[in-house]
């Protein structure tokens, strides 16, 4: 089932920049993508696309089928996109307070607020640190906070922008083992990374991108070759299920 | 750099726990008895005040340093009422001057302390209510963000006066270069991340009409109110 797809998706800025250039991408249910590419070709610029935060200059982006610029409210939530700077997206002055922000925005009642931030909080181990202020967490923590920020508003698809830039072993390997549980749970997952060699294994799906546009999507055992042309690291003679930091 | 002053404080005592729609007026109160003349009402606010601080159980000490920083600001006043009065013994009116303010601070801190923000602005939201619902809910967002942008601030200022000091640029030796190449930057990284907050305040769907943190006045509430009504009572009277 297609969750969501861009047609013809183009953006040029206002200086003159082209960052996407007629992208066509699928999103279907329950995948795990990885989304790769150089810096500059484009993947934060399409990622908020998908949010409707950036309007496109040609294209469009569908949700269940539904215009982004038109979308019916219960489609509002499908799509959940974790920025890559964690600081800047905490409005909470404690963790528990900044995961009712989201469900406090959908007006929902009370008990399904305390519900969902819960459930966040379980799913990202961050329950023994509900009362600490987000600015005192720890990378991996922070990295967490954000994703558990966005899981309060129950979307379909996650959309994680390097969520292991500046980890080190440890919290890379927490952070990855909280997406894989939420891929476990059913959540679709798209993944921005250049690290493709910390997650590679897991993934079913690989797309490249380059100057704004798809240049290769595919299983990532038939793009082990082509992936080292656009810029992506693949330690060589490396097998796929190697490409984990996870053992 | 982890101050505590003018900071939410976590925690789950009495104080934390009252309803914020007394305690805003409550504190307000409070700040007008601590106005009122006399060394005696100075002294009987300030226990208050002081037994509130343990009640919330503030490391008061931490406090007490963080507070160290508004010393030149209540010396300045001291010398200001002393060499303004000319009725005798100027000490005693400049000395309660200061401790008047002070304890106006610390009135200020002790709210900032134990209230979390969302419930500042449940209650703001709350006592906005005769105006429309959207323009409530944006002001009371408004207070909330504006607070939160602090710590954001900060961080980039710490961030910013470092990487000038690496590179050899010091406030003392250059004050007026220092502080243009300090701001230029700093400006423009705090228009990105506020930028970026917004961003992803959209991306979680941020809306003027929010549900609003439930609150509810108890017996507990009630009382703590009658308190601080009759302590401005009993202060003015006298
Ligand atoms: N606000 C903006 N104004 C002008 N150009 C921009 C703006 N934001 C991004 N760009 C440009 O759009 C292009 C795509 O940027 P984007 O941030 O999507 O790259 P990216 O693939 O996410 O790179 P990275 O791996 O470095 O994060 C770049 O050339 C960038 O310079
Ligand atoms: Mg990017």
């Amino acid at each position: 089932m297609k969750i969501i797809e861009t047609q013809g998706l183009g953006h040029r800025f206002p200086d003159g920049t082209l960052a996407l250039n007629g992208v066509n991408l699928v999103v279907e249910k329950g995948e795990f993508t990885i989304l790769a590419g150089r810096n500059g070709s484009g993947k934060t610029v399409l990622m908020k696309h998908l949010k409707g935060l950036l309007t496109p200059s040609s294209g469009r982006v569908l949700i269940h089928g539904a215009d982004l610029r038109h979308l019916p409210p219960e489609y509002r939530t499908t799509v959940g996109l974790v920025f890559q700077n964690p600081d800047s997206q905490f409005v909470g002055q404690t963790v528990m307070e900044d995961l009712r922000f989201g469900p406090e925005n959908l007006r929902l009642p009370e008990e399904e607020i305390q519900r969902r931030v819960q459930r966040a909080l379980d799913i990202t181990s961050l329950r023994d640190k509900a009362d600490r202020r987000p600015h005192t967490l720890s990378g991996g923590e922070k990295r967490r906070l954000a994703v558990a920020g966005v899981l309060a508003l129950d979307p379909e698809v996650l959309v994680l922008d390097e969520p292991f830039s500046g980890l080190d072993l440890e919290g890379t390997k927490d952070v990855l083992r909280g997406i894989l549980a939420l891929h476990d749970l059913g959540h679709t997952i798209l993944l921005i990374t250049h690290e493709v060699e910390k997650v590679l294994a897991h993934a079913g799906r690989l797309v490249i991108m380059e100057h704004g546009r798809v240049v290769a999507d595919d299983h990532p055992s038939a793009l082990l070759q082509t992936a080292p042309r656009f810029g992506i690291h693949i330690p060589k003679k490396a097998d796929l299920s190697d490409m984990t930091w996870i053992e | 750099m982890d101050r505590v002053i003018f900071r939410y404080f976590p925690g789950d005592s009495l104080i934390h726990r009252f309803d914020p729609r007394i305690k805003l007026p409550g504190c307000a109160l409070f700040c007008y008895a601590a106005l009122q003349p006399g060394p005696r009402n100075l002294a009987i606010t300030a226990g208050a005040l002081l037994a509130a601080f343990l009640f919330a159980r503030i490391p008061l000490k931490t406090l007490l340093i963080d507070f160290l920083r508004f010393v030149p600001l209540l010396t300045a006043l001291f010398l200001a009422v002393f060499f303004s009065s000319d009725d005798g013994g100027p000490l005693v009116p400049a000395a309660l001057a200061a401790g008047r303010f002070a304890l106006l601070i610390l009135a200020g801190n002790l709210l900032i302390q134990t209230t979390a923000l969302s419930r500042i602005s449940a209650a703001v939201r709350w006592f906005l209510t005769p105006l429309p619902r959207r323009l409530a809910g944006r002001l009371g967002t408004m207070i909330g963000l504006s607070v939160g942008l602090i710590p954001l601030f900060f961080q980039e200022l710490e961030e910013s006066r470092d990487a000038l000091k690496a590179r050899g640029l010091r406030a003392r030796k250059q004050p007026l270069r220092w502080a243009v190449k300090l701001l230029t930057p700093l400006l423009a990284r705090v228009f990105l991340r506020t930028e970026e907050m917004a961003e992803a305040m959209e991306g979680r769907c941020y809306s003027d009409e929010r549900s609003s943190l439930p609150l509810k006045a108890q017996g507990i509430d009630w009382l703590f109110g009658l308190a601080v009504i009759l302590l401005v009572l009993a202060i003015c009277q006298t």
